[in-house]
């Protein structure tokens, strides 16, 4: 049966503009400019709301087409995100006894590979357009392919990956092979580089709370992640209190005169450092 | 890109084949995918196939289904014969109606009518290129 009229809406996200004309659908966003033919779908685009909006609509669909919104919506998004994030497409040199060897020129878009399974045979892949490929530093083995259109991106991956098939043998047997490891963006790798720095700076800074008294341990798992502002706020009472804090360990807590500290507070104390010490400990 | 005439109730559309051909009429009903109720005030109210309608840019605000007074109410009300005929649609289906209608000696006349507008506008034409050239 004929559905009169079915349609989805999609927010196009702030920094990125959308042209759409006659079923060609153009964004442009940091990363550069995209382009999408969807000239095969019976559908309606308009954009709305000033370009915040873009509308897909169907009219008199049958099942099929109205299927096809949503797929149009989704490969729209994932145009914008690779004109704002970019896609990384990670693979693994897999093999059990000959070394792959390959070999990426200095204009990265192409890459040879050589001594699979032993074979005389070199193969050469062209990356598609735009599709930029890389040995990874920090892992053996690893490559990067880096890209904007996800398309391209993935099918230079297909690419290498078939190259390496193995012929006339038990495939469950011979594993070797260049395998996809790893489907993410380019942007995401930056933020979780970010994330590892900080939790670093926090650890860093915890090591040098586990020399001072426990009270200084509590105050920085209170502080939290702000690893910028701990550091400068842990001077604050640690001169006030120094002189007095110090001698704490090494003196048996019965000496009086020190500000605030009886033996009854030492199992708080304890107790806490049990809690905050979570990386020390 | 995306349609702006819509099918619905108080649209004024035009018959493009059938009996009723080059009527103006009113979307009174819609009866299902494809069939129209429509009415005008010089016809029975009858069912048409939406195939056989053209609509217009002219929309008029009535109930579902109204009476006839009612319906012809609204029409004054939107004034849509004089909308219709100021349009260049409208205008241009009279010209037509015009034209088919000519006996022979309207046609002569016409054509005697023709020549002199083209003599008219050849001599102005040729005068401009004068002038332009020296």
């Amino acid at each position: 049966m004929k559905t009169i009229l079915s349609s989805q809406t999609m927010d196009i996200p702030e920094g990125i503009t959308v042209k759409v004309d006659a079923k060609i659908v153009e964004v442009e966003g940091p990363r550069g400019k995209l382009t999408r033919n969807f000239k095969h779908l019976n559908l309606d685009f308009a954009l709305l709301d000033g370009g915040k909006k873009l509308k897909v609509e169907a009219w008199f669909g049958s099942r099929k087409t109205m299927a096809a919104i949503r797929t149009a919506i989704s490969h729209i998004q994932n145009l914008i995100t690779g004109v704002t994030k970019g896609y990384r497409y990670k693979m693994r040199l897999v093999y059990a006894h000959f070394p792959i060897n390959a070999s990426i020129p200095n204009n990265s878009d192409s890459i040879e590979i050589r001594n699979f399974l032993g074979e005389k045979k070199v193969r050469k892949v062209d990356m598609l357009e735009g599709v930029k490929i890389s040995r990874s530093e920090k892992v053996k083995d690893e490559l990067i392919l880096d890209g904007n259109d996800v398309e391209l991106v993935s099918r230079s991956a297909a690419l290498i990956n078939q190259k390496c098939h193995v012929k006339n043998k038990d495939i469950r047997k011979f594993l070797d092979g260049i395998y996809v490891s790893e489907k993410g963006t380019i942007a995401e790798e930056a933020y979780s580089r970010y994330l590892a720095v900080e939790t670093l700076i926090f650890f860093l800074v915890l090591s040098e709370a586990e020399d001072d008294s426990p009270g200084d341990v509590e105050e920085e798992c209170l502080a939290g992640d702000e690893s910028a502002d701990v550091v400068p706020d842990r001077e604050g009472p640690d001169d006030a209190q120094a002189a007095s804090r110090q001698p704490h360990q090494y003196v048996t807590p019965l000496v009086t005169g020190l500000p605030g500290r009886s033996s009854s507070e030492w199992e708080e104390d304890g107790e806490s450092q049990g809690d905050g010490g979570i990386a020390g400990n | 890109m995306p349609f702006k005439r819509y099918v619905e109730i108080g649209r004024v559309a035009l018959v493009n084949y059938g009996k009723e051909y080059g009527r103006l009429v009113v979307i009174v009903d819609v009866i299902d995918q494809n069939r129209a109720l429509v009415d005008a005030p010089d016809m029975v109210r009858g069912q048409i196939n939406f195939k056989r309608l053209s609509l217009t840019d002219i929309k008029i605000d009535i109930p579902r289904v109204p009476k006839k007074k009612t319906l012809i109410q609204a029409m004054e009300a939107a004034d849509v014969k004089n909308k219709w005929e100021n349009s260049s649609w409208g205008r241009k289906l009279i010209v037509q109606k015009r034209r088919a209608a000519l006996n022979d000696f309207d046609r002569f006349k016409v054509m005697v009518a023709k020549i002199k507008r083209g003599r008219a506008i050849r001599q102005e034409l040729v005068k401009l290129k004068r002038e332009n050239a020296a």
